[in-house]
């Protein structure tokens, strides 16, 4: 940033909106670099799917897979990794299981932080205070603080080896509530409610006619951090599955890591953590058509 | 909670709750049942599954346990023991180090980036996108192997390159200050792409009259950084800032694996954080009502943090 | 802590091969490593039926021994769970008193606090039966002494010696006799290496649990029972043998000769592989896992010893690791679990099948029999059988893993102290004074 500042004259024309070729190149030139450095350790995991087990061990560093093989794939998908590790759980129904889990999880919570955000951010009422502050709270304790009576929970529910742990709790997010709150304070005039109001809509009514269609950036945002939180999550699953059917793709590429008794398979972990952002990538692009711009000002106007 | 003022004049979440006369308090609360039924499928859900852990973590702040048997009473003695711990302090002093160095970058730094990364001007700004979200979606297991291979002293590569150009070597993973540089790399790494995310949902709600009528006024592009977005953003940095700082208050993933022989304390404990030692406290040494305790010292600092920048916020507004 | 208990080994992987092919005894493999067939099938026992549960990280020596069992139980389920970080989820599902497993592979000073709790099942009558067929050294760690029973099934042993390589030693003109003493035979070739530019030791920065490890072994070898007594009531960290055992840490150090990488990283073997890395303490189920990290060429070449002595007299080998077997008290099938556990490491076939795994049985009538012919690809023609064993049978038996051990040795006690007292920047008295105060503070917690 220090350097695109300085690059900008002064002197600026007013009202100009074209950056002078100059400092575009130097603006050009740090993004790519920031892209190259956030992108290197994925391009490092994308080549050691490529590779035999111990090659990222190794300690020169290649650029292009050498030798190339595609062993790791097959081997994930057959769930033979080696002679001594075979895995039981085929990788499809953890990818099945991963994509229940994260669709189960991210779209009620949509909803209910949505409708929760808008009703803290827009309307008064005794308590309201008190409620979003007990909301925060929960946000800031350190979940090995609470997974021994979150387990307990769900033993005592029957819920183990089902989805319904890694679902029905995160309908419920306090940093999802947070940011919501803070996107519709700040960017839905009142008017636009109190018109709805003297036009005698109902809460639902505006909730549904005019907040749902202005807070597509922020839906788009959420549902894209929160599907991959969900798709992600490893320490909430591998306390409730037991089941080889309930396995999820975390849980399965953890049997590849090695860290605590068998070898490593860096090789078919990478080749499983390649497969398992495809969804991921896609879930982005989707979302990021709401993250385009537009929506805000059309709706003003209007 | 702030940056509505200026639109519409509705009170901050920080200003006085304007409940009526005492004796109209079921009044108001009937009036507003619809308010009330639309936010409890929210607080029921929230109460079970959150409230009720976080009710037995607090009682297992006062108790001795070892995750078996009967717990024992233990007053205050978990919490006594917590706060006369020279490595509580180091960790503490360590999280601050990380917090004073990296919230000011991630928070300057995304909002930058999320600017340009939304100007219409820049070509590919799509796919940068993507490359900077990439870490998120990057296995860690992978991603701390790298980061090995990257820092360690031997063979690492930025120390061959910092060889070859002269400057020497660096103990990146074997002495105290590199060690928290490479945290804090690792850190920034991972966190950038998904709070530049956030604050391009943020960017969005920034009507487009606002930018032309700056424009009008003669503003050029940094001007307009400093006297739009920016106070527009307020609400989305705040958040940003305060998932930051928890976040940071809570740092574990990345000491744990990069310094993984040493229960992620690294050289000198110069790594060491709350949530490291808390993670050994309860499933390496099995002292379930002492991690208990140190997880709460934790939430009243994150809930202190909190006061002082949504009060940071306020002062900044009047 | 789970990572201290790698186990893991390749010939294994040659011998599924073979298995069926070979009669009993030795069984010829490819490669240089050696395993062996089962002995003959007893007979099928159809009667015997019921589940069990085992949670375990995916290719784990039980995995061998359920082919085994089922062979001679064909009617018996055994439901393996593969789940790598089973520790925290094992942990959990105890401190909820539902959801754990019927088998769980334990470490030593778990199997002592959660006996201690009366919440493993009690196996002293199977024990008893087959007492004499164990290493008394592994047995001990399964005894609750506050409970006056056995809680469990003995695993793998996890004595350690001295891993080297053989060709550079003779290069350097460095002698490794099965008989020596740290001082001042140990530290005087430590030197010599360090002369020659190589590395021995690895130390990593911080010392981390590598350094608490190494002061475990010390402490046995100069007599001690180990951060506390054996009966987990009074703190004995800063004894004359565990202030001797920081005492040897920081003169190795001061040799020059350490490594310092973190613990099995692409920057240790990279140090193996290039012949930096001449000479390491290890534990005998490191043997596997080096074998799957280290190059073809570096195979082969290295050899084992015991561990020099640190007192004359006393114990060449020290313990780091090693799992015993063990079920809740909640399980549903106890004498079912006991059968299984008496198979696994008290029968010919079990102790086979783990030894073929990679890991070291502490069945006494396996390693006296096929255990003494086997050789391995790390350590090439040595036949290492006759080297484990004696050190084994050399274990101290005063030293014990009780249920505080875990923590005295560990993140906030010993672990983040010891560092500071080797590097001469602490005195090595008050330093462990220090850290025996702490322990005396957190001791209550283990104790019923």
């Amino acid at each position: 940033m220090a350097e695109m500042s300085a690059a900008i004259p002064q002197s600026q024309v007013v009202g100009q909106s074209r950056m002078p070729a100059f400092s575009r190149i130097l603006v050009y030139l740090v993004l790519i670099m920031l892209g190259i450095f956030f992108m290197f350790p994925f391009y490092a995991m994308v080549i050691a799917s490529f590779m035999p087990r111990n090659a990222l061990n190794s300690i020169t560093p290649t650029l292009w897979p050498n030798p190339f093989i595609t062993s790791n794939y097959t081997a994930l998908f057959s769930g033979e990794i080696n002679p001594d590790l075979i895995v039981k759980t085929p990788f499809i129904r953890a990818l099945f299981n991963s994509l229940a889990v994260a669709i189960g999880q991210t779209v009620p919570a949509l909803l209910f932080t949505s409708l929760v955000g808008f009703v803290f951010a827009k309307r008064r009422f005794p308590g309201r205070n008190i409620l979003f502050y007990c909301v925060l709270v929960t946000m800031m304790l350190p979940y090995q603080s609470t997974i021994v009576p979150f387990f307990l929970l769900m033993s005592r529910l029957g819920w183990i080896n089902t989805f319904w742990p890694l679902w029905i709790p995160w309908w419920a997010p306090a940093w999802g509530v947070f940011l919501m709150r803070q996107f519709i304070a700040a960017t839905i005039p009142d008017e636009l409610i109190d018109a709805a109001a003297i036009d005698g809509a109902s809460l639902l009514g505006m909730y549904w006619r005019i907040v749902l269609p202005l807070i597509g950036p922020i839906t788009a945002v959420l549902g894209i951090l929160n599907f991959m939180n969900a798709w992600n999550d490893f320490i909430y699953s591998n306390i409730v599955m037991n089941d080889p059917n309930m396995v999820t793709v975390p849980l399965l590429l953890n049997l590849f890591k090695g860290a605590t008794l068998t070898v490593p398979e860096y090789g078919v972990m990478a080749a499983g953590s390649v497969i398992a952002t495809i969804p991921l990538i896609i879930v982005f692009f989707v979302f990021q058509r709401w993250l385009i711009g537009g929506i805000m000002s059309g709706a003003i106007k209007a | 909670m702030t940056t509505q003022n200026q639109i519409s004049g509705t009170p901050g979440l920080m200003s006085a709750p304007q409940v009526g006369r005492r004796s109209s308090i079921w009044h108001q609360i009937w009036k507003h049942r619809i308010e009330y039924l639309l936010i409890s499928p929210f607080f029921i859900i929230f109460g079970i599954f959150h409230g009720y852990p976080l009710a037995f973590s607090i009682w297992l702040s006062f108790q001795r346990w070892q995750g078996i048997g009967e717990p024992r009473w233990f007053g205050l003695g978990n919490y006594e023991r917590l706060l006369k711990s020279e490595r509580i302090i180091g960790a503490l002093g360590n999280t601050i180090i990380f917090l004073i160095i990296l919230l000011p970058i991630i928070i300057g730094l995304t909002l930058v980036l999320a600017t340009i990364l939304n100007s219409p001007q820049i070509k590919g700004r799509k796919v940068l996108r993507v490359l900077y979200f990439l870490p998120y979606i990057t296995s860690a297991v992978i991603v701390a192997i790298i980061f090995q291979l990257l820092l360690n002293n031997n063979s690492g590569w930025i120390n061959g390159i910092l060889e070859a150009v002269g400057i020497g070597r660096v103990g990146w993973l074997i002495e105290a200050w590199p060690a928290r540089i490479s945290v804090i790399l690792m850190v920034l790494w991972g966190a950038t792409g998904y709070n530049v995310l956030i604050m391009l949902g943020g960017l969005q709600g920034i009507p487009a009259e606002l930018y032309d009528a700056a424009s009008v006024d003669g503003a050029d592009t940094i001007q307009k950084f400093f006297f739009v977005t920016v106070p527009m953003m307020r609400g989305v940095i705040l958040f940003v800032g305060i998932t930051t700082t928890i976040g940071l208050l809570n740092l574990f993933t990345q000491p744990w694996l990069l310094f993984s022989s040493s229960s992620g304390s690294g050289p000198d404990d110069a790594t060491a954080t709350l949530n490291t030692i808390q993670y050994s406290t309860a499933f390496q040494a099995s002292r379930y009502g002492e991690a208990a305790a140190l997880g709460f010292i934790i939430a009243i600092l994150v809930i202190f943090a909190t006061l002082i920048q949504l009060r940071l916020v306020r002062t900044a507004e009047a | 802590m789970a990572k201290k208990n790698f186990n893991k080994s390749i010939s294994r992987r040659s011998f599924l091969k073979m298995a069926g092919v070979s009669a009993a005894g030795l069984a010829a493999t490819t490669g240089m490593g050696s395993a062996f067939a089962a002995p003959a099938q007893q007979e099928v026992d159809e009667s015997l039926t019921g589940t069990l549960v085992f949670w375990g990280h995916g290719d784990h020596p039980l995995d061998y021994i359920r082919v085994e069992f089922l062979k001679k139980y064909p009617n018996v389920t055994l439901d393996w769970q593969q789940i790598e970080d089973h520790a925290a989820k094992f942990k959990t599902a105890m401190a909820a008193g539902t959801g754990a497993p019927d088998l769980y592979w334990m470490e030593a000073t778990d199997v002592a606090l959660y006996g201690a709790q009366g919440a493993l099942l009690e196996t002293t009558d199977m024990i008893e039966q087959i007492k004499d067929t164990l290493i008394p050294g592994k047995l001990n760690e399964a005894y609750v002494a506050s409970m006056g029973g056995y809680f469990g099934m003995p695993g793998d042993l996890s004595v350690s010696g001295i891993f080297y390589r053989a060709d550079i030693m003779e290069e350097l003109g460095i002698e490794i006799s099965d008989n020596m003493m740290y001082e001042p035979d140990f530290l005087a070739i430590l030197s010599q290496i360090a002369e020659a530019g190589k590395n021995a030791v690895l130390y990593p920065a911080g010392g981390g649990f590598v350094a608490t490890a190494q002061w475990s072994w010390f402490d046995a070898q100069f007599g001690g029972s180990g951060p506390t007594t054996c009966d987990n009531a009074e703190v004995t960290i800063n004894d004359e043998a565990s202030i001797n055992a920081v005492n040897l840490m920081k003169k190795i150090y001061e040799t020059g000769a350490t490594l310092q990488a973190d613990f099995w990283t692409p920057e240790y073997w990279a140090a193996i592989n290039s012949g930096q890395l001449v000479l390491d303490l290890c534990p005998a189920w490191a043997r596997g896992f080096w074998e799957s990290n280290i190059n073809e060429d570096v195979k082969g070449v290295w050899r084992v010893a015991p561990l020099p002595r640190a007192i004359p007299g006393g114990p060449n080998t020290g313990v780091w690791g090693g799992a015993t077997l063990v079920s809740p008290a909640t399980t549903q099938n106890p004498d079912l679990a006991k059968i299984f556990m008496q198979f696994a490491f008290g029968s010919m076939e079990g102790a086979t099948a783990a030894g073929n795994w990679g890991i070291i049985p502490p069945y006494l009538p396996y390693l006296e029999g096929p255990f003494q012919e086997l050789t391995t690809d790390l350590f090439g023609e040595q036949v290492i059988g006759p080297i484990w064993l004696d050190m084994a049978q050399n274990l101290s038996l005063d030293y014990c893993r009780t249920a505080a051990y875990g923590a005295a040795t560990g993140a906030d006690v010993l672990e983040s102290s010891i560092d500071g007292m080797i590097k001469g920047e602490v005195d090595i008295e008050t330093g462990m004074q220090d850290v025996a105060d702490r322990l005396a503070e957190i001791l209550p917690d283990y104790q019923v």
